[in-house]
């Protein structure tokens, strides 16, 4: 049972008006946002216009709503004419198989960009300095880039806003182990480097400057990648926290349409 | 024009925002305004319910027939009003002028050859 509310200055049943319809519709969390404002606006402002022309409250409210409030049919025109471009240009595919593609794009991504990084140490003459550690931070690496960039594509390319935070913590996950892994593998060379010298000083000056380019390279290239890891992490969540902020905001215009007795 | 060309539904619906761009030709105005003008000065023949205004309204804003801005009022609320830009102008005196053809052509069907206007 609705507790009995007063609409502006005037009185009437139903809550949550503004919180129902943004659950009825699918468009964009942006769009969706800017229209359940423009909608309470222009409910609490029509219902007061109608009390002014000395219409009973409860009565204002019955005709600002059924004026003003979608219905499905129109939600779902709502929905339709807000759609993003690439949910219009992948409308007749199968939802699995979409899937299934967009899955498979973004394993060749990593597997390019491992590629691609391949490709530049042996341009740099970086190769003969590899550890094999240095492989799994180019490893780990290459999949934190590709899943801020497959969170990208989901937030504004494919807009589906239906689950926002979803991934976000692997990412961050991912660009930490990045830096940990880095400085962990260096420090383990270190440890064995150092047990080799004190076995064999004589070893020093074949071994030392090898270990520290080593080091060097599995260092900046671990930091490098952490750091472009956080820094889209953090574009990302901004995004977010102020998409849900202003979301949340709109949704408390449905406690300024209807104040409690 | 011919019988082929005049679609039904699509009339239905071009009525809809012939009706919204010509109350945006006083000034810019908010959504609810637009939807108690409508019916108020067509004396309620015309009435816009459960929100199909919106659509419109947005499908206009797309398409650059009316421009919509966002203002804050007191409380930090933010509202949206709409104008009239000049191609919504051009669109709203080119289709009234297309409605009026229509109008006249059925009523001359609907009155018969010959017959006088009441």
């Amino acid at each position: 049972m609705s507790a009995e509310l007063t609409v502006g200055r005037g009185t009437s049943s139903g809550l949550g008006v503004i919180r129902r319809i943004s659950e009825r519709l699918s468009s964009p969390l942006p769009q969706r946002t800017r229209f359940l404002r423009e909608l309470a606006f222009d409910l609490r402002e029509l219902t007061d216009r109608l009390i002014d022309e000395g219409i009973p409250p409860a009565e204002a409210h019955r005709r600002a709503t059924e004026a003003l409030v979608p219905d499905a049919v129109t939600l779902a025109d709502l929905d339709r004419m807000h759609a993003p471009w690439y949910r219009r240009a992948t409308l007749h595919l199968d939802p699995g198989r979409l899937h299934r593609i967009e899955r498979s794009v973004f394993a060749v991504a990593v597997i390019a960009l491992l590629a691609g990084e391949a490709a530049m140490l042996l341009q740099v003459d970086l190769i003969g300095y590899a550890v094999p550690y240095l492989w799994v931070v180019l490893c780990i690496g290459s999949i934190a880039l590709t899943a801020i960039a497959a969170k990208a594509f989901e937030l504004w390319i494919k807009r589906d806003h239906s689950r926002l935070r979803r991934g976000l913590t692997s990412i961050l996950v991912l660009s930490g182990a990045t830096i940990a892994v880095g400085f962990a593998s260096v420090l383990l060379d270190l440890f064995f480097l150092m047990a080799t010298l004190e076995g064999d000083p004589s070893l020093a000056g074949d071994l030392l400057p090898h270990s520290l380019i080593q080091y060097c390279a599995i260092l900046s290239i671990a930091i490098l990648f952490s750091l472009a890891g956080g820094i889209g992490w953090l574009v990302l969540k901004q995004w977010i926290t102020l998409t849900e902020d202003a979301h949340r905001r709109t949704l408390e215009l449905d406690s300024t349409l209807f104040q409690e007795h | 024009m011919t019988g082929n060309d005049f679609d039904v539904q699509g009339f239905a619906r071009d009525i809809n925002v012939l009706l919204v761009l010509s109350t945006l030709r006083d000034g810019p105005k908010h959504g609810y305004q637009i939807a108690l003008d409508v019916e108020t000065e067509s004396n309620g023949l015309f009435r816009f319910r459960h929100g199909t205004l919106y659509p419109i309204l947005h499908r206009l804003e797309k398409d650059g027939l009316i421009v919509g801005s966002w203002s804050r009022e007191g409380g930090g609320r933010r509202r949206k009003e709409y104008a009239l830009t000049s191609e919504g102008e051009r669109h709203l005196y080119g289709e009234t002028d297309r409605v009026g053809e229509i109008t006249t052509r059925l009523m001359k069907l609907l009155r018969g050859p010959g017959e006088a206007p009441a």
